[in-house]
């Protein structure tokens, strides 16, 4: 004999007000999958949106934060890469598919050369690994990679995104608040610049290179 | 934000893994109602990883003029999105639009709002709890008078037990009252969201 929905809920409902964290798929593995785990899912669905937040003492606080998944999006939060290196590779698996297919289907759907395979390829490894930063991947890019992964571009975005909305914003200004003189780094900077202007220029992107590096509007 | 124009990263570190413990098994819960059980635990995780960042986007993006109260919201709206993204075929669920309670202005002037982090932290639940309060207060008439009863001893703590004893009522009885009322409560805060 299963217990009713309402009394999951109200089981429920005394461990999330005791501040005890009470799991919310463990509820829901306790009623058979159908109707009465929909109903319960529904209904702590509804609970969880007017619920109290309870109290949280240090150990609970200490608890939350060493979850694994917490884990990794504060390690994420950090990173160039955002999330990509945690959620790209999971949601191919999920797709079925390989590194190498994914790029031959975008080389088909960017009618892009057969020889561009093995480079596409290789910039999907790269994104995966967190060697390329995502926010330099084109929109085109990124819908196309959200209908062969199920996710949506904007999600993908936010997971690009995510490291670098948590960084310090771009310190405009620094100048005019430097206590030091600042001709030695202007100096410093203008050096670096002259170097620059000297040398080659870089080879141009191919369609490719447009696609992963060329930016949104690439 | 202002911690982030000024380069205080660590303040707003800080600031933001305090509100992401203190949302966290609320967003969890919320992915794990959305997907009522089917997606397995890397999926889930995922599922979850991605809530968070969509979550830290809107807050670093759209905080300034958005409650927690529209915020909690907002969170079981992407938490429904975000599983939809994860595991798209398994549920039919409500399609709305993930930015729905999100829409304050991203025109860059945001900066003042991450000063005194940790104080606007609290704040900002504080808010959540007075939003929450009100919401709670007007919606509760709207309820027979037992369910409210037991809905109102149910936000002040009670267990079931003390439910019982207090209102002289049988466990199967007090557990309909209690996932009724809720039902009820939560379909008024819909209403109020979408006429808001």
């Amino acid at each position: 004999m299963f217990p009713t929905p309402d009394l999951l809920l109200s089981q429920f409902i005394d461990e999330w007000n005791a501040g005890r964290r009470p799991n919310v798929r463990e509820y829901l593995r306790r009623v058979p999958e159908g109707a009465a785990r929909d109903e319960l899912a529904d209904a702590i669905a509804d609970w969880l949106a007017v619920a109290p937040t309870p109290e949280l003492d240090a150990a609970a606080r200490a608890q939350i934060r060493a979850e694994p998944v917490v884990q990794r999006v504060f390690a994420a939060a950090g990173e160039d890469a955002g999330l990509w290196p945690q959620v790209l590779p999971g949601l191919r698996e999920q797709a079925g598919v390989s590194v190498k297919q994914v790029a031959s289907r975008l080389v088909a759907r960017f009618s892009l050369g057969k020889g561009d395979e093995a480079r596409t390829a290789d910039y999907l490894r790269q994104l995966e690994q967190g060697e390329l930063d995502p926010t330099r991947v084109s929109r085109r890019l990124l819908d196309a990679l959200g209908e062969l992964l199920g996710a949506s571009a904007q999600t993908l975005t936010d997971a690009a995104t995510f490291g670098q909305g948590l960084r310090p914003a771009a310190a405009g200004g620094t100048l005019l608040r430097a206590e030091d003189p600042a001709q030695p780094w202007v100096a410093a900077d203008f050096a670096i610049l002259a170097d620059a202007a000297l040398e080659p220029a870089p080879p141009s992107l191919d369609e490719v290179d447009r696609l992963f590096l060329g930016g949104p509007e690439g | 934000m202002a911690a982030r124009g000024a380069g205080d990263a660590d303040a707003m570190r800080r600031w933001w893994e305090e509100l992401v413990i203190t949302i966290f098994d609320r967003m969890d819960g919320l992915v794990g109602a959305a997907h009522k059980g089917r997606l397995d635990d890397e999926e889930h995780d995922r599922a979850v990883s991605l809530a968070l960042s969509r979550f830290t986007f809107n807050l670093i993006h759209t905080f300034e003029g958005v409650s927690m109260g529209e915020l909690v919201n907002a969170t079981k709206t992407l938490a429904n999105f975000i599983c939809m993204d994860v595991q798209r075929s398994s549920m039919a669920r409500r399609t709305v639009s993930l930015d729905h309670g999100w829409d304050a202005d991203d025109d860059g002037g945001s900066s003042s709002a991450w000063e005194a982090a940790e104080s606007q932290r609290r704040f900002a639940l504080d808010e959540h709890a007075r939003d929450m309060d009100a919401f709670r207060e007007e919606a509760m008439t709207h309820l027979s008078p037992r369910q409210r009863e037991v809905v109102d001893l149910t936000f002040q703590g009670a267990e079931i037990e003390e439910i019982c004893d207090r209102l002289g009522l049988t466990r199967d009885n007090a557990y309909q009252l209690r996932s009724r009322g809720l039902r009820k409560l939560a379909q008024l805060l819909r209403d109020h969201e979408d006429a808001s």
